[in-house]
């Protein structure tokens, strides 16, 4: 039950449970030295005052004066003593060396000269004491399960025992004081408490919220995709500062490899598809070549009748249609050509003029580019496709950008056009045979810029990027 | 000018004059000694009654107290006080060496009572002799209300009073034998009625925890008395100070807070039976 329960409970309540028993445990201890220094401090009270007593009690005792013995030993009872101090004497008796009752602060109850025993089982109890003990020094009797302490004190005149003084204090007498004391310690331990629990429940969330939010991230890892987990994580050089860091790396590391598996796909799929393409197109051109032949030939040597001349131009055309759309699928990048060098990219200008102008469109044009040894015909047919596209995808009194430049190495084709982004699922098909996004287009024009690009050995990539979209193709230069 | 005869009367006027004043200040003082027959332990009243006879005496008046009657009756006899208020049993016992001065009116008359009190819870006892081996607080071995009179109802019974109780103490004054018994340390006293009743009007709640089981006869009042040095003049002197306090407005707060309607000068024959008690139990000189 509580092992399962949040970290930013189980934190602040292990905090509070602490706290709670440390200020129990402290409050414990000084009611417990509170109440040792009150039975102390009547102990060292009621021995003074026997102190006092038992001397002055002397000549009244030798004189038999039991008037005098009598006004000492209730001395201490006057009213203003009474309202001096908590810590008073119940009951002062004087008794003999026979254990006899001389005399007694409360005469009613100590009758003169009965012996002491009489007078309840507790003093028959201190009684019992008193024989076993008859040292001449004063003492403490804390007997168990008597409701008083007893302090003794032997009345000595001139080393002869006269008697004993007997004071009795009630236990429950320094009650009002330990509990008043209690109550103050019980409010402080309130107080403490009361202004501890808050900055410990404060602490303790703060020092759970990083795990909190580590935890409710990593539990995230698997149901979003990597891209999507923005996590605002607690940065720190202390260990979950670490974790946090480490977990920032590894789930940038996740990305990485995640778009890295889907370029993979994507990859593999295009190649896929080029490749079952390439030999579904050589399976139907063979035959095809055939048909057109016969076809041919009948129609020049035939003696065909109109209806049959017809049919047969119909027959023609339509397999000159699956030619056509099946040379488009066969890409064919070993074909030889002059290379392609800066008068191709003034003819590219002229061909695409008027679609901007149709469009009223702003090219900008930006070519820095001498002859490089790359297939003329190939190159053209890239930007062409890429050009035309840009024209078409941008909307009226948009831009167009055109960049072409190049290196020892490689030739980089940059074509941008401002408008609409391309929508994140179509991004993914974008470079698949037969994929419209526009009413009239045949779906194969980005499919052969692709095939052409990566039959070259090069690259060709597609990107948002605020408010155009750009192609870029890479091609290595043959050295 | 002044003529002989002028001056010689205001020379004499002036050495008069001069001479009361010097012997109005340097003057001994007037030694009185006061014991227990009265409630000893109120001071201002005393102070005030000193005042008073200094006012009236014209000389200083000292007062001197004690917790036993024998020290007052040793000091008198020893010339070191000059006048002393003293219970009827020692005037009678040295009545050859002292004389009456005054005594006492209390309730209009110069008597009292001797009382037996119990603490208030005890309602069994009716009299004196119900109070066997109890324990029994006497006044003073010189009183006559708390010490003869019980031990002398008790010996005309055949009783020994020295065994009849279980205990017994004195208390230094009937005040204190009223306290005894009134916290319960004494089962029984013989006291001084004035006393008591003075006690009732003005601490009631010591009397109050008492019950007065019998009131003796009447004796004589306890007299103040002058010593063997003084002179006859200054104890008339005293007398008629004493005397007119009766019939004077300024004394009658006085007299109200002493719980006495006055003084008289007193018939020495009133304490006869007082006499007569002790020699009968040849107990003049008895401490247990």
């Amino acid at each position: 039950m509580f092992r399962d329960l949040s970290f930013r409970y189980k934190i602040p309540l292990r905090g509070t449970v602490l706290i709670l028993i440390t200020s129990f445990a402290i409050t414990a201890a000084l009611i417990f030295r509170a109440y040792d220094d009150l039975k102390q401090d009547l102990i060292a009270n009621a021995e003074g005052l026997a102190g006092v007593m038992a001397h002055t009690l002397v000549p009244a005792i030798l004189k038999d004066d039991i008037w005098h013995a009598f006004e000492i030993v209730r001395t201490p009872f006057s009213a203003a003593a009474l309202t001096r101090s908590s810590l008073q004497a119940q009951n002062i008796l004087i008794i003999n060396n026979d254990n006899n009752i001389y005399v007694a602060s409360d005469p009613e109850r100590f009758q003169m000269h009965s012996p002491l025993t009489t007078a309840g089982a507790e003093f028959a109890l201190l009684e019992q004491q008193l024989r076993q003990n008859s040292d001449a020094t004063s003492q403490v009797l804390d007997l168990p399960q008597t409701e008083h302490l007893y302090v003794t004190t032997p009345i000595i005149s001139d080393k002869v025992r006269l008697g004993t003084l007997v004071i009795s204090y009630p236990r429950e007498g320094f009650t009002p004081r330990f509990v008043r004391f209690a109550g103050r310690a019980a409010i402080a331990t309130l107080i403490v408490l009361g202004a501890l629990l808050p900055l410990s429940w404060y602490w303790g969330t703060r020092l759970a919220d990083p795990l909190v939010k580590l935890a409710g991230c990593l539990g995230r890892i698997g149901r979003e995709s990597p891209d999507n987990l923005h996590c605002d994580l607690y940065e720190s050089k202390d260990e979950i500062g670490q974790v946090g860091t480490r977990f920032k790396a590894m789930l940038h590391e996740l990305q990485i490899k995640q778009s890295l598996e889907q370029q993979v796909i994507a990859t593999e799929r295009l190649a896929a598809v080029g490749q079952l393409t390439a030999s579904i197109a050589h399976e139907i051109n063979n035959p095809l070549g055939g048909m057109l032949n016969t076809i041919s030939t009948q129609k020049r040597y035939g003696h065909n009748d109109a209806m049959t001349d017809k049919t047969l131009a119909l027959l023609e055309r339509g397999l000159l249609q699956i030619k056509d759309t099946v040379s488009a699928l066969l890409v064919e990048a070993r074909q030889s050509s002059r290379d392609f060098g800066p008068e191709d990219m003034d003819d590219i200008r002229t061909l695409i003029t008027p679609d901007i102008q149709r469009q009223q469109a702003k090219l900008k044009w930006d070519v820095r580019v001498g002859t490089v040894p790359l297939s003329a015909s190939l190159i053209r047919q890239i930007l062409i496709n890429l050009l035309l596209n840009a024209v078409k995808a941008t909307p009226s009194r948009g831009r167009v950008f055109c960049r072409v430049t190049t290196d020892t190495r490689k030739l980089v084709l940059h074509i941008c056009n401002s408008g609409e982004p391309i929508p994140e699922k179509q991004m993914s098909h974008l470079f698949e045979p037969f994929v419209h996004y526009r009413a009239d287009g045949n779906g194969l024009g980005l499919w052969v810029c692709y095939q052409i690009v990566t039959q070259l050995g090069g690259t060709i990539e597609a990107a948002n990027r605020d408010d155009e979209t750009c192609f870029t193709a890479t091609i290595p230069i043959p050295s | 000018m002044l003529n002989r005869r002028q001056l010689l009367l205001y020379i004499a006027a002036t050495t008069l004059a001069s001479h009361r004043m010097v012997r109005a200040d340097e003057q001994a003082p007037v030694r009185i000694g006061i014991t227990p027959v009265f409630q000893t332990e109120r001071t201002s009243l005393i102070r005030d009654w000193r005042d008073y006879l200094e006012r009236h005496l014209e000389r200083p008046v000292q007062f001197e107290q004690s917790n036993t009657y024998r020290d007052i009756i040793n000091n008198l006899l020893a010339r070191r006080l000059d006048f002393a208020w003293i219970c009827g049993l020692p005037y009678v016992t040295n009545r050859s060496r002292l004389q009456l001065t005054a005594v006492p009116l209390f309730q209009g008359k110069p008597l009292y009572r001797s009382y037996l009190i119990v603490p208030i819870r005890d309602t069994a006892t009716n009299t004196l002799t119900d109070l066997r081996d109890r324990v029994f607080a006497y006044a003073d071995p010189d009183s006559n209300s708390g010490f003869l009179v019980p031990r002398f109802q008790l010996i005309q019974q055949g009783i020994d009073p020295d065994t009849f109780f279980r205990k017994t103490f004195f208390t230094s004054g009937h005040r204190n034998a009223i306290e005894a018994v009134s916290v319960g340390l004494a089962g029984g006293a013989h006291v001084d009625g004035y006393v008591w009743e003075s006690m009732q009007r003005f601490n009631p709640e010591i009397t109050r925890a008492t019950r007065v089981v019998t009131r003796s006869r009447e004796f004589g009042f306890p007299p103040l008395v002058a010593g063997p040095t003084v002179s006859a003049t200054l104890n008339s002197q005293m007398g008629d100070v004493l005397l007119g306090m009766g019939s004077d407005p300024t004394a009658a707060s006085l007299l109200d807070r002493l719980n006495l309607d006055g003084f008289t000068s007193g018939d020495p024959a009133a304490y006869e039976d007082i006499a007569e008690m002790a020699h009968t139990i040849g107990a003049f000189r008895h401490v247990p």
